[in-house]
Order: C-alpha cells, then structure tokens, then sequence
C-alpha cells in the first residue's frame, strides 16, 4: 500500500510534468485547507441503469481526522455507502454505517476492497466521458463541490491509477 | 344404540385404519425430510440440467441452445454497480481477445433479479458490454430451479432505504462442450490467467 502510493505520487508528478495543463488529466482533483479529493470517478453506465458507482481518493493533510458523511448529485436520488465483499464464494453488498473516516494525516480511498459510492435511482445516464458535479459533505471540512468524470464500466481506483500514472 | 360389532372384527379394523395411517405417512413425510445428500460439486459435474428461460431478445431458450459448446456462465443482477459489473467487463474484455475464436464460446449472464431485469433492461445491459453475452431473464421459479440444480446461491437481502440487494455466487463458472463443470474464473486472477483457461477450455472442445 505505502509503496504503492509512493509510486502513484511519483508517477502523478511525472505525468504532471509531461502534459500540457490543458490535457493533463492528474490535475483533477480538488482541495481545501486540510483535505485533498484525488480523481473522483464514476463508472459508465448501461443506457436506462438504475444504479451506478463512485470511487475517490481522500487524503488528510491535517492534525485531526475528518468524516465523509454523504454525497449528494443531481445525477442520483441518493448516494450510499457500500461496500460488496466476496464471503465463500458468494458475491454480497452491505451498507457502510455512520459515513468514511478520513484519519489524520492519512487517506481513505473508496474503492479499495469493495468499498464504494452507490448511486441510487439514476435521473438520467451517466455516459462515458460524462463529467458529473457533485457536493462531499464533510463533518469538519463542509460541502466541497467536486466533478465526477465518467470512467469505463470496469474501471477501478487501480486501473484509473494506472492509467493516470502511465500519463495516458 | 348401535350394535357392537364383535371384538375380532374391531381388532381387525383397528389394523386396517393403522396400514392406512402408515401409508400416507409414508408418502407425505420424506417431503419434510431433507433431501438425502446433495450431490458435491467439483470438475466433472454436469451444469447442464434443463430450463426454459428468455434471452435479451425475448426468444424462449432451453439448454439446447447452449449444447456442445463450452460455456462461462455468470450469476448476478443489473442493479448491482460493483461485482458484475466488473465480471462482465472481464467477459466482453476476454471475448474481445478471443477474437474469431470467441464463436466458439457461450458467454452467458444470468439474472438472480428477475423481477427488476425484464427482457428490455437485460438487453441494454449485456449489449452495453457485448452483444456476444447472452442474457437470460424469465420467471423467478424457473431461475430459482436453474441455479440450484447447477450450485448457484442467490438470495434477495432487503436494504434500509427501502429497496433491496441480491447476494449471489461471484464467480464465472466454465463448462466443457459436455456441459461438466470445470473451473471458475475468479476476479482476483489476471486477465492472462483467465484468457489461458478459456483457450483450453474451447482448444478441447473443439
Ligand atoms: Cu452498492
């Protein structure tokens, strides 16, 4: 895990000071005094889905740790947390209770084992290359509006990390 | 008053009543029973046991349709945003890589969720990751019949908000051209190990 963030850190600067600003991909992110929201995501999905996923990187600079209490779009009725676990062969998701701590001076990344942002009751399709504004609300940090872009169906916090990284 | 029958009589008929009583319990009982053993699963086991369900077009298909090819079969629901997903992109990923030899592969997605994947939302589904995947949907007590007699879990969980979830088995189970069991392909294994397994899997059936 430390390693591999180092090597994404890395690779984000290289990447970074390979493209231009306009195309440089890395650049989405979002930041307040304390919090670094790193490539929010959503997959692409099927015409007429109800449902649809989330996943982000948080990353706390500051001497206390923060909450993620909720997210709210317009793209979705709800936003859930959840995280799907594979128990002896059998697929299952069960809801993450009382919102994601995002530890002092560490991170949390949703997407990482199963864990995930569920799109409830889509208001219309989320395309790819879709960009998807949306609002994090924080206990401490408040509501930090974000964008959403709009990965492939599979996409994942790796394969989203890889492809940042290689600098497309 | 009635006339007493005599005593041999009502001894005989006291008998008679018992056998009655012994063979209804004979026949009604066992269905309270668990079955007696349920049959281990492994390599070798045939998947292949009978059904009538509906594929993304609304054609009736049975496991006729489905005969002397080799097969990945996986389980799951449209609703689901995470774990099918993500087999169903390694599905279209592998028949892609395939290439012309996918022809020789069922690639198949069964719906646990029948109530909510009707024909038009399974068609939309697997056609938005490849119209190669066959998508079957029908009647809950035809899917229910079908996942059991080929080991497959499913279960509807209800969720706070209302609405409710679907576990199910997680993996992509293959099938050789007779139809037995033979692996699974797990989501953990990478997507060289996967595309091996499905080579030899249609390099033998061929
Ligand atoms: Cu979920």
């Amino acid at each position: 895990m430390k390693t591999r963030v180092k090597r994404f850190l890395v690779g984000a600067v290289v990447a970074v000071a390979l493209m231009s600003p306009t195309s440089s991909a890395f650049a989405h992110g979002f930041e307040t005094s304390e919090l670094e929201i790193i490539h929010p995501f959503l997959r692409a999905t099927p015409p007429g889905a109800k449902t649809g996923a989330g996943y982000v990187i948080i990353r706390n600079s500051g001497s206390e740790p923060d909450r993620l209490l909720g997210i709210e779009m317009e793209a979705a009725a709800r936003v859930e947390f959840h995280q799907s676990v594979v128990e002896e062969g059998i697929a299952k998701m069960r809801p993450i209770e009382g919102g994601i701590e995002i530890p002092a001076g560490g991170e949390y990344r949703l997407g990482a084992d199963g864990s995930h942002a569920m799109l409830v009751e889509l208001t219309g399709g989320i395309g790819l290359g879709f960009l998807v504004e949306a609002t994090l609300i924080f206990e401490k940090a408040g509501r930090v509006p974000i964008t959403f872009e709009v990965e492939p169906a599979g996409a994942t916090l790796e394969s989203a990390d890889a492809e940042h990284t290689d600098g497309h | 008053m009635a006339t007493k029958a005599p005593l041999t009589l009502r001894v005989f008929q006291l008998i008679l009543w018992s056998l009655v009583l012994l063979a209804i319990g004979y026949m009604v009982v066992p269905r309270f029973l668990p079955t007696p053993q349920t049959p281990e699963f492994g390599p070798g086991v045939p998947l292949s046991s009978p059904f009538t369900l509906v594929n993304q077009n609304g054609e009736s298909v049975t496991e006729a349709a489905f005969a002397n090819k080799a097969g990945a079969w996986f389980y799951g629901f449209t609703n689901c945003p995470d774990v099918c997903p993500t087999a169903l992109t390694e599905m279209a990923g592998l028949l892609q890589a395939l290439g012309d030899d996918a022809a020789k592969l069922n690639a198949v997605f069964v719906t646990v969720d029948p109530e909510r994947d009707t024909v038009p939302v399974m068609k939309a589904y697997v056609e938005f990751f490849d119209p190669r995947i066959v998508g079957l949907t029908g009647e809950l007590p035809a899917i229910a019949d079908m996942a059991k007699s080929r080991f497959i879990y499913f279960a509807k969980v209800p969720q706070d908000d209302g609405g409710y979830t679907m576990d199910h088995s997680a993996s992509i189970y293959l099938t050789n051209a007779k139809g037995e069991f033979v692996g699974t392909l797990d989501a953990e294994e990478p997507l060289t190990t996967k595309l091996a397994k499905l080579k030899r899997l249609i390099g033998e059936a061929a």
